[in-house]
């Protein structure tokens, strides 16, 4: 049972293969803006040095959003093509629940510009405050009454250091949890913005 | 054993699929937005890459099933690269790139112009050293080929392409995007009584068409403000004649220089039934051959793209899996495709 894991909804480039459940290889750096070129070629070096062709696959896993507009649409693509061509189940997973921290409620945070932030709260799977855009002073507040949780993602535009999560790991783990999309042809990211 | 050729197109407002088997055209689908950028008078670019992004499997899906075949029987992907709108072309690149990668194919990156050039092979033969009028909503420029695959520009536009300048000046008379269809109808019913400024009227073969927006627009506003209302479609047929009239004089002035055997239209104002007629008018009783493409051909569509993939696979034509989109790909620079 062999899973392919992508996701580049923010400044990072994730690849990774879970076999039974377990993550058995991951490539994971920035990429900001170079994931059109990368995403490809990382998922043909995985692949190639696993051993694994298109006949081993069994299901694509692929973060949903939110985040950046074109990160998200690449490797929603690619998911969405390979699911077409290999006629498998595609699961999705929301590229903030992915940041989270492997023990703690987790305040997870992607830079939505403009002064705001795609804000998710987790605890392992459980939702504890869900997808959302935030003003990153109402962000700040709630961090800031929130001491006990980790904050996670890359944050240094509220001025503040994150955990930087191996996003893979996480997908992994939530895989048990994910619900198969029906739709998997007609998925679409989740934008949060008109 | 047959060559068939997958061509993907994403370049702006159609999320298109085709497969050519030799030269046989056995699906061809086209999921247009057009509805969609109607509302907003343009092309929306983000929204473009949205619905790029939410069809492009389902159309992939539709031309495989329809021609029938399967990815192990495709020879190679062939894909738009550019020119285009940036995000949008990403969708199809991912795509095209995906499909070399899990069935281990060659990638075939085609240029979206030089597509439509060789769109007009669905009617017949290429002959050189052949002029190529390309027409559109993003270009406007004259193509040389002295040969298969060999792109010269000796004039583009300086600035609007043409087809942005009937969508503006369709605005200004309150007629609908995309603005070349309502201006081509009523024209037909006007007569060319405003006088325009001729557009770049040189001895050069490039266009410029902002001044002609400009002009239209300040006249019209003019007009209005002293409360009387312009003859809309009078100014179509006005309008229409200037802008089509300085492609057409600028080609023929080229079809002589160069001593073409050949003239092809290509994009989406070769749709325009002002351009048709009158270029095979001009040129009838000349020897030159001129070459219309159907109608289904002016607009975008991946067909034309694995037509020419088809010709580029013969070359051998193929780039790594780590290309990237060109937004603004030039045409004779399209054996080059470094990021």
């Amino acid at each position: 049972m062999i899973s392919i894991l992508l996701d580049s909804s923010d400044k990072y480039l994730a690849v990774g293969i879970a076999k039974d459940g377990k993550l058995v290889d991951s490539i994971q750096y920035e990429a900001w803006q170079r994931q059109s070129e990368m995403m490809i070629t990382e998922l043909e070096s995985i692949l190639k040095k696993n051993n694994i062709t298109r006949f081993d696959i069994s299901n694509v896993v692929c973060g949903i959003g939110p985040g950046s507009y074109t990160g998200v649409r690449i490797s929603l693509t690619i998911a969405k093509v390979m699911v077409m061509a290999l006629n498998i189940p595609l699961f999705t997973v929301s590229s903030l629940h992915i940041l989270k921290d492997d023990k703690l409620p987790s305040i997870c945070v992607i830079n939505a510009r403009s002064g705001r932030s795609y804000v998710g709260v987790y605890e392992n799977e459980t939702v504890i405050l869900k997808d959302q855009i935030m003003k990153n002073d109402e962000l700040i507040s709630y961090i800031n009454e929130h001491s006990n949780y980790a904050i996670c993602g890359d944050v240094n535009h509220l001025g503040i250091d994150g955990k930087i999560s191996n996003v893979l790991e996480q997908m992994t783990m939530l895989l048990p949890h994910l619900k198969e999309e029906t739709n998997h042809l007609g998925v679409t990211p989740v934008y949060m913005k008109d | 054993m047959s060559k068939i050729i997958l061509g993907i197109e994403s370049s702006c407002d159609e999320t298109a699929v085709a497969i050519v088997k030799d030269d046989e055209l056995l699906a061809n689908i086209v999921s247009t937005q057009i509805d969609v950028h109607t509302k907003y008078g343009g092309v929306m670019p983000e929204i473009a890459s949205r619905l790029h992004a939410e069809n492009i499997s389902i159309v992939l899906k539709e031309a495989l099933d329809k021609a029938n075949v399967t990815m192990e029987d495709v020879s190679a992907i062939a894909v738009t690269r550019g020119p285009g709108l940036i995000g949008a072309l990403h969708v199809g690149i991912q795509a095209a790139k995906t499909l070399a990668l899990l069935y281990d194919k060659p990638l075939i990156p085609v240029h979206h112009l030089a597509g439509h050039i060789y769109a007009n092979e669905f009617v017949k033969p290429l002959m050189f050293p052949l002029l190529a009028i390309v027409v559109s909503g993003g270009n406007t420029e004259l193509v040389l080929m002295k040969d298969h695959l060999d792109f010269e520009i000796i004039g583009e536009t300086k600035d609007d392409a043409i087809g942005e300048c009937y969508d503006k000046v369709a605005r200004v008379m309150g007629l609908p995007y995309p603005g070349g269809i309502p201006i081509d109808k009523l024209s037909k019913e006007g007569k060319h009584t405003y006088k325009l400024p001729q557009p770049l009227h040189d001895k050069s073969y490039d266009f410029s068409y902002s001044g002609l927006k400009t002009s239209i627009i300040n006249m019209v506003h003019n007009i209005e403000q002293k409360g009387k209302k312009i003859n809309v479609p009078d100014l179509c047929c006005s309008f229409q004649e200037t802008a089509i009239g300085m492609i057409l004089e600028k080609s023929l002035r080229a079809v002589e220089e160069y001593k073409v055997k050949q003239v092809v239209l290509a994009g989406g104002v070769s749709a325009n039934s002002y351009l048709r007629e009158q270029i095979q008018e001009r040129l009838k009783n000349t020897g030159i051959d001129v070459v219309i493409p159907p109608m289904w051909c002016c607009t975008d569509n991946a067909a034309m793209i694995a037509k020419l993939g088809s010709r580029l696979y013969d070359e051998k034509i193929f780039a790594p899996l780590s290309i990237s989109v060109d937004p603004s790909w030039k045409i004779d620079d399209f054996r080059n495709f470094n990021n």
